[in-house]
């Protein structure tokens, strides 16, 4: 087919470069600065899909991103898009599309039988059938809605573009690229302002690309290019076509989807970023938008070939299309006339329907003048035509608009251009929370009073058509919004001279009347194209109850496709004003949410995908971790060792069950190393410091020698625990807090809250050293010989004994050794400068070659210390533990008056009976492993619910203690020690357990010593 | 960059972006600035005893504006707080001048901690750099906004960076040694679309 | 995504505060002396203003100081923030949380020109 509309010499059209595509498998040409959507008019191709609900034939029904009913699939395989609108595709050579939403083909569709059947699908169709029972909802209906009303399909591979974001600022942002964005950029520009603006089409120019008007009697699309070569000389005024602004948020922030390569489709350079999201944070707001037109509500209104009168005329105009030979404008008002003018002038036979009875207005006249027939009063009451119109029927209307008064006349048409008048898009000016007015004049709604963000509005989204209007006020608006801003006088470029604007009045008639009654026969009225909405529905909802427009929107589905509504909204409100005998603002609008066109996921993640979706944290040591064959374990966003499996000579590695055991056993027997440099480490100085840990921990500090350590407990003002840890006095104003690894940030901000904003008078800094040291813990009963291959402090236990610290230095850097034990056995914990830890690492491993070192990870060590009965905050306690409720009474102070949390003690539900409390928990089969969080109860029934007295927290096999061990929050359960109890599974087994002391191994304590 | 430690004889030192080469693209350069010395001051800069002592170890006043910095020699003073500061000095000057400031503010409110390997520095240099920085940074870098000399902390994503401005085109970011891998990361990828 | 006005850096992007809660709940300087019923105060009680709400945020990934705040519950428009131990602010009695405290320094300003 070789574009058999398309019109010689018209257009804005670069036709040395012609472009093949594919559509529905068909080959066919078109050119660059084509849409889809107007390289298939060109080729003669109308029908581009099937509608969602009725599965009708559906074509193209605008030229721009209002577009509810022309949505492909665009290309195959990993690029593929669904719901593409063709009349905003740019075509590429060699783009792939291909109809959705039908089977087996668009013009043979099995599920148009839908159609057939109609009147069993009325509003509320779904609530209404797929209702009961409950429990078929997700395996029954879900299905079957999913596999009827679907759109196009999702990509099934991983996208292979990249995509990029963009945090930008600017003194003034003009939303729009017609005349009165283009005029409020040079307005803004001029005085030195940073200024970005933002236009969702190809070319800066708006409505001026699809007109014949003169700017200064030279044609505006001179103005423009002059305007724009002018922008691009300001070094700080950044133009963006292709870039819609989907979202305006709070304090003038605002997102914006810039489509980078689309245009070029998948050939474009891998390099370059196929979408780019700016998120925009502007100080003034000129909102430029323009306005959308609204299509008549009138039977059979969804052929193919029926589009708005505007859309047709971007088609002749901009594209170089004349779409048909015979057109029909049937309209409200005088602007479709331009269209009947303009398809008459390229050739077209056509009728003009006005459904007023007597226009006046200058366009009228010149129709008129160049003898094109005006059918007044009357309206476009049928259409016919099986995949496209093909002819339509028109009779006068009665005074009222409700009826009609003559025999209808047949008129052949294969286009049917329509206009009911515009809507100003304020949908950014809704977001932005300003408030909208209805224009009775106008007969639409307009932007009012404005939100806290204070944007302006400029151009025809204000109701203004007038050019010379649009110019003026995006000169004024551009002018002061830059004041505002701080740039310029607010002085006001003069605006050039243009021709006014004379139009009659409109006249409304929200619902054409039909042959028969509204909901009677075939004929369906739809206002909502891309849902499959018709007036009917709208009568059907309002006879329910679902008056208010929220329901309305719910009930019908009016305004929830991924147009948003943008032409149906007002004819649906305009519809229920009229049920309700309503002003339409009384029926009120929905909320206008962003973005106002779909983005894509791709765009909206940017950058932060695979790798850098979330940051791996990682220590000093990493490296050798990795030559060390670890198994990494996530631990908040940190990659910890999780165990080191071992492979034999024969190739066999370890699981990781057998792993931990040979860990667990090894470091008990001879000596392990772990990488603890994770830990939360906070230095604490001044000369209150001892004070301040008082009251931030429940034991006593100020007796604490510089150079020992102490185990601390933190709880919050409720009195439960929410960290731990190991502190140390470096000097009489100078300690050293470890806290949890996960608690890091936490304890500092716990720390820097009080001593910032209840106590300032304290003399206390706190400055976070988490990552500053790097921490090679060995432990084990070979621990101090190993160390003592590598340092030359003395080691001994009366100069360095347990809970001591030393500076000096090991493996020959410099280091503090902290002698402090999670394991129970002899410990110490050597902490260099990070820059030293990869080397003092390598040195330790190396010299424990000869003492048995075996290097073990972060599970080992949870093992390691549940055989102590150590705790894990977060695990052995959930937030409402207290230090009494974990059997540690011994830390907290009986001396002090006061520290955070001790008040709580004293209230009733802290000090009641039958908390729940930390205990062991034996199994009767030592070699049974409880599952943790397990329940605990006394009297087992045969099926939950059962009352649970506790959970299990912690439960390892342990091969020190020979059997399987676990700790567990039981009610009561320090007093009901020596009971058994039993621990009930999904699986149906119960397993018996003792409650026991949490002390499982060297209960005596004396490991430590070495 | 992994070497030899000039103060500890047969030590190997690393920072965290150990082994990487420079980011380069068109009009942009990435590097590491390793082991720069980084202390975190304290105190009260309205007591005149602090900011004398200070002077006398430093040999400038403290920045007391707000995202402000001086710079002695190669020594660079940044206002992280009202009563915070961070000196950034050359490679192992850092232990001298914690040391001279724990001497001369003896007796006085303070805190002087070494974080030297807290944090690594990644400098971004180029025309390109304030493009680069827009792919995650949320304060304005415009040159009316910020210029050489402000400093201060921010994100850039999931990381928490301090940045400062040393020349026309020229940022210093500091960064957490464990993150500093995911933010040399998001520049390489940020990067490819100018590439060379 | 408001801006926060940290009273040292200025207005800054939320993303770089974290929200303290409520602002001026002192702690009873006498927990001991106090009911359970004043205590659960203390801890949990808490307005849940519609309009002006003094509130702390800290500067997390700024300068890192604590401070308070009037925002307006309904607009999430900052009046003004104050360093912590000042009084707070008095916003205009009318104040509908559409402006902030520069807005109308601003308006100020023009008038007497």
């Amino acid at each position: 087919m070789s574009q058999t509309y398309r019109l010689a010499e018209k257009g804005r059209l670069d036709r040395s470069q012609k472009l093949t595509f594919t559509y529905d498998g068909q080959s066919y040409t078109g050119y660059r600065g084509d849409t889809l959507a107007s390289a298939l008019l060109a080729n003669g191709v109308k029908l581009v899909g099937r509608s969602f609900k009725y599965h009708r034939p559906r074509g193209i029904m605008s030229a721009g991103s209002e577009e509810p009913n022309a949505l492909v699939q665009l290309e195959e395989g990993a690029r593929t898009e669904p719901n593409t609108r063709a009349t905003v595709v740019d075509l590429y050579d060699g783009l792939t599309a291909a109809s959705q939403n039908c089977w087996p083909s668009v013009k043979f569709d099995l599920q148009s039988v839908n159609q057939k059947i109609a009147k069993f699908f009325p509003a509320g169709f779904y609530y209404k059938t797929f209702m009961f029972p409950a429990s078929w909802w997700t395996p029954v209906y879900e299905k079957i809605i999913r596999r009827a009303a679907g759109l196009g399909k999702s990509p099934m591979e991983r996208d292979p573009d990249s995509y990029a974001q963009k945090f930008a600022f600017c003194d003034v942002l003009v939303v729009g690229g017609g005349p009165a964005g283009i005029a409020a950029a040079l307005a803004a520009g001029r005085t030195g302002a940073r200024v970005i603006l933002a236009d969702e089409q190809s070319e800066m120019g708006g409505a001026l690309l699809s007109d014949d008007a003169l700017i200064d009697g030279q044609p505006a699309l001179d103005w423009v290019a002059k305007s724009l070569a002018e922008l691009d000389r300001l070094e700080d005024v950044t133009v963006l076509p292709r870039t819609t602004v989907s979202g305006y948020y709070d304090y003038n922030y605002l997102t914006a989807l810039e489509r980078v390569t689309d245009h070029l489709g998948p050939q474009a350079d891998d390099r370059i970023p196929r979408q780019r999201f700016w998120k925009i944070r502007a100080k003034k707001v000129v909102l430029a938008q323009g306005a959308i037109e609204r299509p008549l509500v009138f039977a059979d209104n969804d052929r193919p070939g029926i589009m708005l009168a505007a859309a047709l005329r971007t088609y002749i105009n901009r594209y170089g299309v004349m779409p048909g030979r015979q057109v029909v404008v049937f309209t409200n008002n005088d602007s479709a006339y331009k269209t009947a003018i303009d398809a008459h002038t390229a050739g077209a036979s056509v009728d003009i329907v006005d459904l007023r009875e007597n226009p006046t207005g200058p366009l009228v006249k010149q129709a008129e003048a160049l003898m094109i027939r005006i059918h007044k009063g009357c309206a476009v009451v049928s259409t016919s035509g099986k995949h496209a119109v093909t002819g339509c029927e028109i009779a006068k209307l009665s005074a009222d608009g409700k009826s009609l008064v003559s025999d209808t006349t047949y008129i052949g048409c294969d286009i049917l251009a329509n206009s009911n008048g515009w809507n100003p898009s304020v949908h950014l000016w809704s977001q932005a929370r300003g408030k909208l007015t209805w224009d009775t004049e106008k007969n639409c709604f307009i932007p009012g009073h404005a939100g806290p963000w204070l944007p302006v509005a400029a151009g025809s989204g204000t109701g203004a058509y007038d050019l010379g209007d649009c110019l003026s006020q995006g000169f004024a608006q551009g002018a002061a919004a830059a004041k505002d801003a701080g740039f310029g006088s607010g002085e006001v470029p003069k605006t050039p001279a243009t021709a006014p604007l004379v139009e009659g009045p409109d006249r409304m008639v929200w619902t054409i009347p039909g042959k028969k009654p509204l909901g009677h026969g075939k004929a369906k009225h739809f206002h909502d194209h891309q849902n499959d909405v018709v007036a009917s529905d709208i009568h059907l909802a309002a006879r329910e109850g679902y008056l208010s427009v929220e329901h309305l929107k719910r009930y019908t589905t009016t305004g929830m496709g991924t147009d948003q509504g943008k032409t149906s909204n007002v004819n649906a409100l305009a519809i229920m004003a009229e049920i309700r005998n309503a002003a339409i603002p009384e029926v009120g609008t929905t909320t206008f949410r962003p973005p106002y066109t779909p983005i894509t996921f791709g765009a909206v993640t940017g950058q932060n995908r695979n790798h850098l979706f979330i940051q791996e944290r990682t220590s000093a040591m990493h490296p050798a971790h990795v030559e060390n064959g670890a198994v990494f374990e996530d631990v908040g966003d940190w990659k910890r060792p999780w165990y080191f499996p071992k492979t034999s000579k024969s190739g066999a590695t370890e699981t990781m069950d057998e792993a931990v055991l040979r860990e667990c056993r090894q470091v008990r027997e001879t000596v392990g190393m772990l990488d603890a440099s994770t830990l939360g480490k906070i230095d604490i100085q001044g000369k209150d410091a001892a004070e301040f840990l008082n009251w931030i921990y429940t034991n006593k500090w100020d007796n604490l020698k510089p150079g020992r350590a102490r185990y601390g407990l933190m709880l919050n003002e409720h009195g439960m625990v929410f960290d731990d840890g190991v502190t140390t006095r470096l000097a009489d104003d100078h300690f050293h807090m470890t806290t949890t690894t996960g608690g890091a940030a936490r304890v500092l901000g716990w720390l820097e809250n009080w001593s910032q904003t209840e106590w300032p008078q304290m003399e206390v800094y706190m400055t976070s050293v988490t990552e500053q040291w790097a921490v090679c813990t060995i432990t084990g009963p070979n621990a101090r010989a190993l160390l003592a291959d590598v340092t030359s402090m003395p080691l001994d236990p009366e100069t360095f004994p347990f809970m001591a610290m030393q500076e000096g230095t090991v493996a020959g850097a410099p280091a503090r050794v902290y002698r402090i034990s999670f394991t129970g056995d002899l410990a110490y914990e050597i902490n260099v400068p990070a820059r030293y830890g990869l080397h003092v690492w390598r040195a330790l491993q190396e010299a424990g070659k000869t003492h048995g070192l075996c290097l073990y990870g972060t599970e080992t060590m949870h093992v390691l210390r549940a055989e102590k009965g150590f705790i894990i905050v977060g695990q052995d306690t959930d937030g409402t533990v207290t230090p009494m409720d974990l059997d540690m009474d011994w830390i907290v102070s009986k001396k002090k008056d006061d520290f955070l949390g001790r008040r709580s003690f004293y209230r009733t539900d802290t000090k009641r009976e039958g908390r729940k409390q930390l205990v062991g928990l034996l199994t009767e089969n030592p070699n049974f492993v409880l599952p943790e969080g397990a329940h605990v109860v006394e009297d087992v029934k045969p099926k939950p619910p059962m009352k649970t007295l506790g959970h299990v927290t912690s439960s390892y096999f342990s091969p020190n203690v020979g059997r399987s061990i676990a700790l567990a929050l039981v009610a009561d359960g320090i007093n009901r020690k020596g009971d058994t109890l039993s621990v009930p599974l999904m699986n149906g087994h119960v397993e018996k357990v003792t409650l026991t002391d949490t002390v499982f191994f060297d209960k005596e304590g004396v490991r430590s010593n070495g | 960059m992994a070497k030899a430690s000039s103060l500890y004889p047969g030590i190997t030192i690393d920072t965290p972006l150990s082994g990487r080469n420079p980011i380069q693209a068109d009009g942009l350069v990435v590097t590491e600035l390793p082991f720069l010395g980084k202390i975190t001051l304290r105190g009260d800069a309205a007591d005149p005893a602090f900011a004398a002592a200070v002077k006398s170890v430093l040999g400038t006043d403290l920045p007391t504006q707000p995202m402000t910095s001086q710079r002695v020699g190669n020594t660079r003073v940044f206002w992280k707080a009202f009563d915070e500061w961070l000196i950034w000095t050359p490679e192992d000057a850092e232990q001298k001048l914690g040391a001279d400031l724990n001497a001369a503010l003896t007796g006085l409110r303070k805190s002087v901690v070494d974080v030297s390997d807290y944090y690594t520095i990644l400098r971004i240099d180029g025309p390109r750099s304030r493009d680069l920085l827009a792919k995650g940074c949320v304060i304005d870098l415009h040159p009316r906004a910020f210029h050489p000399g402000q400093a201060t902390g921010t994100g850039f994503h999931h990381a928490t960076i301090f940045i400062t401005q040393t020349d026309s085109d020229v940022f210093d970011i500091m960064v957490r040694w464990s993150f500093a891998d995911y933010l040399w990361n998001y520049f390489a990828d940020g990067a490819r679309e100018w590439a060379a | 995504m408001f801006l926060v006005k940290c009273p040292w850096c200025g207005w800054r992007d939320q993303t770089e505060f974290s929200y303290g809660g409520e602002a001026h709940i002192a702690r009873p300087l006498e927990p001991g002396q106090i009911s359970d019923a004043e205590w659960g105060d203390y801890i949990y009680t808490r307005r849940n203003t519609k309009g002006v709400h003094a509130e702390r945020w800290s500067h997390t990934q700024g300068c890192g100081r604590w401070f308070n705040a009037l925002r307006h519950t309904v607009t999430d428009v900052m009046w003004d923030s104050y360093k912590m131990g000042e009084d707070a602010p008095t916003p205009p009695k009318d104040w509908d949380g559409m402006t902030c405290c520069d807005d109308h320094k601003k308006l100020a300003e023009g008038a007497k020109k």
